[in-house]
């Protein structure tokens, strides 16, 4: 019993070792996409473009950071 | 005797809304462009995205050249502040600026910092605030108001965060939560923030409060809604399930008494921007006037009867305002 647990702990802390990296980096893309986002959107606000244009500007940022929330999952 | 008394009323009523009407009914003031000092092409810029004056300089933040262009009240090009890079005194974005006594404060919002000058250009000091800013107000020596949109669906986050000159944070205000659209948080969140007694105003360009008075710890005194008179501009945003908004100015400053907001017009393109016209509001928000402008502004500042503003070819232009016949 005891030898069932200590493996299943291993195997679970060998999981949990593969797995975490690839949490990790999942999470820091995801952080880089909505840094992105930002960076997109600072840039459509201070563009001094029309409202109608600012507003299309700011939908393609959405799009692009639905696009890199896909590629980091 | 009876039909007397009833023409006296009549005249009593017209002469009272006579009276009620000229005192009210917003005047039309118009300026005279002043022929600047100084070379033409010194008065162009790339990406002008900030416009503020004391009492004997003019100050343009360009954020495409990273750096702070100072004039003088007839135009002439006397220095710069800052410089690109990561360094002490440098910005990589300066997306924002406030002025003080004697003191500048610019917003980087690519560095996440705020960086402190002494108006005749030396580096004094500097705070990091962790997150990418949108506006900034210098309230005091030592405080300091910096905005920050909400992220796509972030719900119950703040809009207006206080720090300290240390960089400490001292208090948030104005709850927001966004929505899945940045174009539609967009006209949900714009805004201006000018500064009144040491204590912040935020002004917001969409929707249907036009100033909102804050206190010294970032609470509502009072709002502004615009008055029957105030030129507003409705339209339908290019956005499924957004109806009509309200769309009230394309920027906005404050002097003396009153509140200076460029009006909405169409551009050439179709699209909705800046137009030649300013509409003058007081601290009431009563509409005082409106200025006609011989062409559009994108920005302005304003001292008693000189208007300094960029135009739309980026260009600064000063104007001497006066009162129509």
């Amino acid at each position: 019993m005891r030898q069932v647990i200590g493996v299943a702990l291993l195997v679970l802390l060998a999981v949990g070792l593969l797995v975490l990296p690839l949490v990790v980096a999942a999470q820091s893309n995801s952080d880089h996409c909505y840094d992105e986002w930002e960076r997109c959107r600072a840039r459509a606000f201070e563009s001094d473009a029309g409202w109608f244009k600012t507003a299309l500007m700011l939908t393609i940022c959405d799009i692009a950071l639905g696009k890199c929330l896909l590629k980091a999952a | 005797m009876k039909t007397k008394l009833n023409y006296r009323l009549f005249f009593v009523a017209i002469f009272i809304l006579f009276v009620r009407f000229f005192s009210f009914a917003a005047e039309k003031w118009s300026v005279r462009e002043v022929r600047a000092a100084g070379p033409e092409e010194e008065k162009f810029f790339s990406r002008p995205v900030d416009l503020e004056i004391d009492k004997e300089r003019v100050f343009i933040l360009d954020s495409q050249e990273s750096t702070i262009a100072v004039f003088s009240f007839e135009g002439k090009r006397l220095y710069n502040i800052g410089k690109y890079g990561r360094g002490p005194g440098e910005f990589i974005h300066p997306a924002d600026m406030s002025l003080g006594e004697e003191e500048i404060a610019v917003l980087d919002s690519e560095d996440f910092k705020v960086l402190l000058f002494s108006t005749a250009g030396s580096y004094k000091d500097g705070f990091r605030v962790g997150f990418r800013g949108h506006r900034l107000l210098r309230l005091s020596k030592d405080k300091f108001m910096i905005s920050r949109l909400p992220r796509q669906k972030e719900n119950n986050t703040f809009l207006l965060y206080c720090f300290d000159r240390q960089g400490k944070w001292q208090f948030q205000a104005e709850k927001v939560s966004s929505t899945e659209s940045g174009a539609y948080d967009y006209f949900l969140f714009q805004h201006w923030l000018v500064k009144l007694e040491e204590k912040a105003v935020l002004l917001k360009p969409f929707g249907s409060e036009l100033a909102i008075f804050l206190d010294e710890n970032g609470r509502r005194t009072k709002t502004l809604k615009p008055t029957p008179d105030y030129p507003t501009l409705w339209f339908k945003p290019p956005l499924s399930r957004v109806k009509n908004i309200q769309g009230l100015f394309w920027s906005a400053a404050l002097s003396g008494d009153n509140f200076y907001f460029i009006l909405p017009g169409k551009m050439e393109d179709g699209d909705l921007g800046p137009s030649n016209r300013v509409a003058v509001v007081n601290f009431d928000g009563q509409l005082r006037g409106v200025i006609t402008f011989p062409l559009t502004i994108s920005k302005l500042a304003v001292l008693k009867n000189r208007i300094f503003v960029i135009d739309e070819a980026a260009q600064l232009r000063l104007f001497d305002l006066f009162k129509s016949d």
